[in-house]
């Protein structure tokens, strides 16, 4: 099987045959991979450096956490691959903001139709008793505002959506 | 040390049992002395908190209302009414909630339960920030040049006032406390909106909107003293905590001794807070906040009369178990050290662990715990209130644990440090640990040449630095691919046992590309 590997910037074409051996972009590598109880740890010794890892399923990503540093990694098999392709589905975002936690909305600065940059403050929640700033993901143009100052909101509610 | 303040007469000074007016890791600090000291335990929960550590680790366990603070943590008459219905015959409020409301110290003496703090009436006159400025000041503490007048002052007033005293200045609440409904302003024309936001900002947190203007003084580090005082009239600092590295007015690490804190210094910070702590007859442990410019002059900010958060970096430097002393002193006995036996023995640093993205603006993250290994090993100290599988919720503040290490000098409590930050392993949530690495790394905090403002200001979290991309890759892969087996071999029912993944390679030229 034949897995897309994405981590960050880095894509990785990995293949894993039937007899466990693992090619990591045409290079054979020898791994020694074993699961510690079941509570999301690993080893893994490769080509005896070794590595100890927590690694779990999260929103659709792998979340690993190795030597101290979480990383969100992409797995996707060639088989999704193709199908994705053929529907041309390609992920772009769907550009709606959502809160990130339950609170109080303090202020929308931004208005319709609006062009902002990545990191522009898009809305002030309060929640935790802190005013927390919420800024755009990516720049593009306020298409959306779902919210208003006063509104209390739910966690994933959306607020606003970018175009 | 003359003065002495006899607790209420019918006080009980024999207690077997204590109430923890509080929850998470201060719950669990307190429950553990009260364990050491042979006393039983009276927790209160919340609803969400019905399967939290502190409520697990006590004697008893009483719930106390619904989620928000208002209708579980400050319902002061049903808490006073669980220690009755239990029998606790003490009280310790930890930090926040109620542990600085004079109305529940009072209540607390009127039913006859001691309370492990400081009397009504230093509370009242410390907890009111405009009151405990006056007082000092007449007991010949220097403070920082502000607003002194007796009534609240309208909008107008405070904007002639921050006028009269030189921008920048900074906007305070009068009943605050941890930043909030602070503001710095710098110029005249952003002083109104500035206003507005902080007494909003204090509105909602203390339920109180009054405010006090103040000269910013610039450049400065924020160190504050640890005091403690008995019931015969004795009263002692414990050295001296450096609590500059602060986002937001939250401090983020704290640290004993200080970098710029020489004996002298000390010597003199120490003797100051002792006299403003006697300017209202305190007993029990409390804080005293100065503010020092960079020619190490000094001046009150506000005391805290309370456990601080970052109390157990004094107590890795000087020994003294400052919970079980303050237990000691509610008890009525005097305190178990003078001033002269207080040594400053090696170095502290305490990191908080919050639930916040300090890559994506400390945004709090909330949702559960789903694995958790703490660091351990020589030098290593974790608090903490929760584990694997409990839930950050987003009622309460975001603290997942303090993590504080110890070393001869203060060169080793920070290899440690860097040593247990990276032995700490937490997922389902982001966590303040990559921005605590990357403080550690960073030259001006390693030289001590730090103020208030550095983080806001002079340091930056590196960009998220990913050293071995593809080692992730490969442990995704191979746990993606596992599952994909597992899944296949329950239809399939289990055909080959696909489990070892020893394997001859060409890895050292395929690593070398990275």
């Amino acid at each position: 099987m034949k897995y897309e590997v994405t981590v960050g910037e880095e894509v990785y074409i990995i293949e894993v045959n039937e007899d466990g051996q693992i090619i990591v972009d045409d290079e054979i590598v020898r791994v020694d991979f074993s699961s510690i109880g079941k509570s999301g740890l690993y080893s893994l010794l490769v080509n005896d450096d070794s590595f100890e890892a927590l690694v779990e399923q999260r929103d659709g990503m792998w979340q690993v956490l190795v030597k101290g540093t979480l990383y969100d990694v992409h797995v996707i098999d060639e088989r999704l691959k193709r199908l994705q392709a053929r529907s041309g589905k390609e992920q772009s975002g769907s550009g709606e903001v959502t809160a990130p936690m339950p609170g109080k909305i303090i202020a929308v600065p931004v208005s319709v139709g609006q062009e902002i940059e990545l990191g522009t403050t898009l809305v002030i929640l309060e929640s935790m008793k802190m005013e927390n700033e919420l800024k755009a993901p990516r720049g593009g143009r306020i298409a959306r505002i779902a919210v208003e100052p006063g509104q209390s909101v739910e966690q994933r509610q959306v607020l606003l959506v970018i175009e | 040390m003359t003065t002495s303040r006899q607790a209420a007469p019918d006080t009980p000074t024999q207690f077997r049992k204590v109430l923890i007016a509080n929850r998470g890791e201060i719950a669990v600090r307190i429950e553990r002395a009260c364990r050491e000291l042979g006393l039983s335990t009276v927790a209160i929960y919340s609803d969400v908190d019905r399967d939290a550590m502190h409520v697990r680790y006590a004697t008893e366990a009483y719930r106390v209302g619904s989620p928000p603070p208002r209708e579980s943590y400050l319902r002061l008459e049903r808490i006073i009414e669980i220690a009755r219905r239990s029998g606790a015959e003490a009280i310790h409020p930890g930090y926040g909630f109620l542990a600085e409301n004079a109305e529940f110290a009072q209540a607390c003496h009127d039913e006859g339960i001691a309370f492990i703090g400081p009397t009504p009436h230093a509370i009242e006159r410390m907890g009111d920030k405009v009151v405990a400025r006056r007082t000092v000041l007449a007991a010949g503490v220097p403070v920082v040049p502000g607003t002194d007048s007796e009534r609240d002052l309208t909008d107008d007033e405070l904007q002639v006032a921050a006028t009269g005293i030189g921008y920048p200045v900074l906007i305070k609440a009068a009943a605050g406390g941890g930043g909030k409904g602070m503001r710095k302003v710098h110029r005249p024309e952003d002083f109104e909106a500035a206003l507005q936001s902080a007494r909003r900002e204090a509105e909602s947190a203390f339920g109180d909107g009054r405010v006090y203007v103040e000269k910013l003084v610039e450049n400065a580090r924020h160190i504050e003293i640890q005091v403690m005082a008995d019931t015969q009239g004795n009263t002692i600092y414990l050295g001296e905590r450096e609590c500059s590295i602060q986002r937001r007015h939250q401090k983020l690490l704290e640290e004993s001794p200080s970098v710029f804190v020489d004996d002298d210094l000390r010597r003199r910070m120490g003797e100051v807070a002792v006299k403003a702590a006697q300017s209202v007859d305190y007993t029990n442990a409390g804080t005293i906040e100065f503010l020092v410019d960079k020619d190490k002059n000094f001046y009150f900010l506000e005391m805290n009369t309370r456990l601080q958060v970052e109390h157990p970096v004094t107590e890795l430097v000087t020994g003294v178990d400052i919970v079980k002393e303050q237990i000691r002193i509610a008890r009525g006995r005097p305190l178990s050290r003078s001033q002269d036996q207080i040594q400053i023995t090696g170095a502290a640093i305490e990191c908080r662990i919050n639930a916040e993205d300090p890559y994506n603006n400390f945004m709090p993250s909330i949702g559960m715990i789903t694995a958790m290994t703490a660091p351990t090993g020589p030098g290593v100290r974790i608090d903490t209130g929760v584990t694997t599988g409990d839930q950050i919720t987003p009622y309460y503040d975001s603290m997942i644990s303090k993590l504080i290490c110890w070393g001869d000098t203060r060169a080793e409590a920070i290899l440690r440090m860097r040593r247990a930050l990276s032995e700490y392993r937490i997922l389902g949530l982001r966590t303040t640990i990559p921005f605590h690495q990357s403080l550690l790394d960073s030259p001006r905090f390693l030289g001590g040449q730090f103020d208030t403002a550095f983080v806001e200001g002079r340091f930056s979290i590196d960009e998220a630095s990913y050293p071995r991309p593809e080692i992730a890759a490969i442990l995704a892969t191979l746990v993606a691919h596992r599952a994909r087996q597992e899944a296949a071999q329950i239809v399939r029912r289990n055909e080959r046992d696909v489990s070892n993944w020893k394997l001859a390679s060409r890895w050292d030229r395929m690593h070398r590309r990275y």
